[in-house]
């Protein structure tokens, strides 16, 4: 997907290029925010206005690096930047995820509510171990990829995953004698 | 039906379908474009605010340069004054000594008189030098 925007691009058509730009990339340069911030509404912000950075500099990528890459260097720090500017957001305190997992709860019973502790422990991860956990679920994207949005190396993000994912089991094992005491 | 979180495959799918629904509020794209159409507006009265602001920059700084070469021109001619009033006080002395004739009246006159043509004559030069002429002609 990055070969056509380059080629708009080079042959100076910057507006056609943006809007693919958009396209191609809103999801991803969303999921770099929200890892980061933790917060729907923050992370739109910072989404916004890492599209009208790109607006603005578009001129100058010489395609030396990958169009990608480029873009989550530019996704990550405006997140990384406003996360410093704003008080830090109650850590995962997303709310529109929550409510769709409580709405689960309520409509499938037992796996929504499973849902709402699932969420509550992707929200206690680590800072790391939750950004590589949601940017590699958001899109099932391959670790490659998840390392390029966050700038790390590719072993780093799989440690993460599978610490992640132990801490993840763990926090959802915990509840299960509850519910079963319960039921 | 708890038991499927021991299941690495189950909480996969879990995690995919929670996180998977995280993405931009619809409607992202039209704010972005309202967005970029006010970036696309805010250039122009930046610069117009930046051309309003050099034209007060560059008046208060001809402004400056007229009051500091003013000053110094005042410094000049009242510099040359003191020291011409001396020496065409002392030459018109000199003068009326070795004449004897002259009434004591006319000195000062003469003093005045060589002074202010000295002060003309610095005038003159300043007058030149302003206008981007050379002295050099008057100095010469």
């Amino acid at each position: 997907m990055e070969e056509p925007i380059v080629a708009m691009l080079r042959a100076g058509r910057s507006a056609q290029a943006l809007d693919a730009l958009v396209k191609a990339y809103r999801r991803q340069v969303f999921g770099v925010a929200f890892a980061i911030l933790g917060s729907r509404a923050a992370a739109e912000d910072v989404a916004q206005e890492v599209f009208v950075k790109l607006w603005k500099s578009l001129d100058q990528f010489d395609g030396r690096a990958k169009l990608s890459t480029w873009i989550y260097a530019i996704a990550r720090n405006a997140a990384i930047s406003a996360r410093r500017r704003e008080r830090p957001t109650s850590s995962l305190s997303d709310e529109a995820v929550l409510a769709d997992a409580e709405a689960r709860a309520a409509v499938e019973d037992a796996p929504g509510a499973d849902d709402v502790t699932l969420w509550r422990a992707v929200a206690a991860l680590p800072d790391s171990q939750r950004q590589a956990v949601i940017l590699y679920y958001q899109d099932e994207r391959p670790v490659e990829e998840v390392a390029a949005m966050l700038g790390i190396p590719v072993n780093t993000v799989k440690t993460h995953l599978h610490r992640a994912r132990a801490r993840l089991a763990t926090a959802l094992d915990a509840r299960t004698p509850l519910l079963e005491h319960g039921t | 039906m708890n038991h499927q979180s021991r299941d690495p495959h189950d909480l996969d799918r879990r995690l995919v379908q929670l996180i998977g629904t995280i993405d931009a509020a619809p409607g992202f794209e039209a704010r972005l474009a309202a967005r970029l159409a006010r970036e696309r507006t805010a250039p122009d009265a930046a610069a117009r605010a930046r051309a309003r602001e050099q034209l007060l920059r560059s008046r208060s700084d001809t402004e400056r340069a007229l009051r500091r070469r003013l000053r110094s021109n005042l410094i000049l001619i009242g510099g040359a004054t003191l020291a011409a009033i001396g020496p065409a006080w002392l030459s018109a002395q000199l003068l009326a000594n070795i004449l004897g004739a002259l009434p004591n009246s006319v000195f000062p006159i003469l003093a005045l008189g060589s002074g202010a043509a000295f002060i003309a004559w610095v005038g003159a030069v300043l007058a030149r030098t302003e206008r981007g002429l050379p002295a050099t002609a008057l100095l010469a």
